[in-house]
């Protein structure tokens, strides 16, 4: 899939170190250091944006590690993806969303 | 000292066969430089090809002396590429003959002092060359102490795949082998030295495993996190009722059964899910998957193409209809390069989808052994051909749909509409992950 290179840019804004990966028809856009919302711990983790459909939700943010210190959420601690495993959410949102929005929605839900 | 496999695809390999074959207007042969990328475990190597740069017609040199002879253009270009890429490099050039070749004198004067000097491009990366002939090929990995060493495996992956062996004893067929023995005479070579994986140690798998034994496959690894339950005991076969009340690991079971076969059979044990240990999975040649869900088949699948590692998925489901119950049931044979679950259509983002509302809830499909065996046991003879070729079948597609109702096992449908080639899991991505700055 296609993002522009705005929204790409908003992306870096939170995530200067933006790299992407693609596997098994996904692009992941992977941000090797995130910073949660105050509270979470741990406080930076690595993530994976899957802006597309992905295991049955529109869009997936993969962290690496659970978080703790946010409120409870449905954890699957059960994901593999580009050769590491990942912790996820259950979390719904809507489609067409843009990338920085995708990520603001997953981190609110830690909030 | 690490085990150490090189792999390559059958369709990248034809293609250089192809390049290769060319005649030149002065060289007697062409040459041309494997793109690879190393794998490296905790006891093992593996060398993945992902991309061929053959040498431009105007980059030989005239020169009657030697097959080939490639001026510092060739070099230099193809040394950019290795920086520019961080890859490995392999000198590629074809012996037209049937058999293992060998390295000529002129081979060894010409390429070992070219690949040695390249190597220092890259410390975390392996080089060496691989000469290819009609039918087999030897592969030779530079290494500082060592100097060039041969692959202890060298795998084409396709249908069939073509195994070379650096340690090819011939071994007289024993007793066991006595009926088998339309294998081929490598059969108990690749019995003793490949490793094969079953995912998922119950219906399925332990009939995968107890045929395993019987062929005489020696390295079984087995990846189940479970244990025995009273549940399991109408399928899973070499189980014992005491191990209801023991709680056995469904490993344990395995380990069990198939040495009671096969004594001398290593079986590896990883009681847990292969994600927690996927440095074992990567040991597997061939991985027999035979997993519950959706997203368990293509988080394997996924990790499988990694790897170059052909995927045998089977697995079943009894249905409620109307006035009475339908078994049904696949098998598929994932390898890499060549169609996967997705683009054959048997994994979706609706069946994903469908699955992840229903996460937690899975547990209790009904299941029956007698359709276990009969997947297993198909699985196991495409496997078994797959890996030795004995049916001369070549560039085989397998989808089968299974009908347990009627008892009958046919191609699917979907087959025909479905690409030789895969789209999703791409050859520029195999090898430990790599990301592209934004």
């Amino acid at each position: 899939m296609d993002f522009s290179q705005a929204e790409i840019n908003d992306l870096k804004k939170v995530a200067p170190d933006l790299k992407t990966v693609q596997e098994g028809g996904y692009t992941y856009f992977y941000i090797e250091k995130l910073q949660l919302p105050e509270g979470c711990s741990p406080v930076v983790v690595e993530a994976l944006l899957c802006p597309t459909a992905h295991s049955g939700y529109p869009c997936r943010l993969f962290f690496s590690s659970k978080i703790s210190g946010c409120p409870q959420r449905n954890w699957n601690g059960k994901l593999r993806a580009i050769g590491k495993n990942w912790f996820a959410i259950s979390w719904k949102t809507k489609a067409d969303l843009s990338l920085i929005e995708m990520l603001s929605i997953h981190l609110k839900a830690l909030q | 000292m690490k085990d150490v496999k090189f792999k390559i695809t059958k369709s990248l390999k034809n293609k250089i066969k192809r390049d290769l074959e060319r005649t030149h207007e002065h060289a007697f042969e062409r040459v041309g430089f494997l793109l690879t990328r190393l794998y490296e475990g905790n006891d093992q190597k593996i060398i993945l090809a992902y991309d061929y740069r053959p040498v431009l017609d105007e980059d030989y040199i005239e020169d009657r002396s030697v097959g080939a002879r490639i001026n510092s253009d060739a070099i230099r270009a193809i040394m950019q590429i290795s920086l520019s890429e961080n890859c490995g490099l392999f000198h590629v050039h074809l012996h037209e003959h049937s058999g293992k070749p060998s390295e000529s004198l002129s081979d060894e004067e010409g390429i070992h002092p070219l690949m040695t000097s390249i190597s220092r491009l890259n410390s975390k990366e392996d080089f060496g060359y691989l000469i290819l002939s009609d039918d087999s090929a030897i592969c030779r990995i530079y290494d500082e102490e060592q100097g060039f060493f041969e692959a202890d495996i060298y795998a084409e992956i396709g249908y069939p795949m073509n195994i070379v062996l650096a340690d090819n004893i011939f071994v007289k067929p024993n007793e066991r082998q006595k009926r088998q023995t339309f294998l081929g005479e490598n059969s108990v070579n690749v019995f003793q030295q490949i490793n094969i994986g079953i995912i998922g140690y119950g219906g399925g798998g332990s009939h995968i495993g107890q045929q395993l034994s019987h062929i005489g496959f020696k390295n079984i690894f087995v990846f189940d996190d479970d244990s025995f339950e009273e549940s399991n005991i109408n399928r899973l076969v070499g189980a014992k009722y005491s191990d209801v009340k023991n709680e056995t690991k469904k490993t344990e079971i395995a380990e069990r059964h198939i040495k009671s076969v096969l004594p001398t059979a290593n079986v590896i044990k990883v009681p847990k899910r292969w994600q927690e240990e996927p440095e074992t999975l990567h040991k597997c040649d061939i991985v027999i998957g035979c997993v519950d869900s959706f997203i368990e088949r293509e988080q394997l699948e996924a990790e499988a193409r990694r790897y170059l590692i052909p995927l045998i998925d089977i697995g079943m489901d009894i249905y409620k209809t109307k006035n009475s119950y339908s078994i049904s049931g696949q098998l598929i044979l994932s390898l890499p390069s060549a169609f996967c679950m997705k683009c054959c259509g048997f994994i979706t983002e609706t069946k994903l989808a469908t699955e992840a509302k229903k996460y937690g809830d899975v547990g209790g499909n009904p299941q029956v052994v007698w359709s276990n065996g009969v997947l297993a046991s198909n699985a196991v003879g495409i496997m078994v051909d797959l890996l030795l070729g004995w049916s001369a079948l070549k560039d085989r597609r397998v989808y089968m749909s299974y009908d347990g109702t009627r008892g009958l096992l046919k191609e699917h449908t979907r087959l025909l509409a479905t690409p030789d080639e895969c789209s999703h899991y791409l050859l520029k991505e195999i090898g430990p992950v790599r990301f592209d700055n934004l």
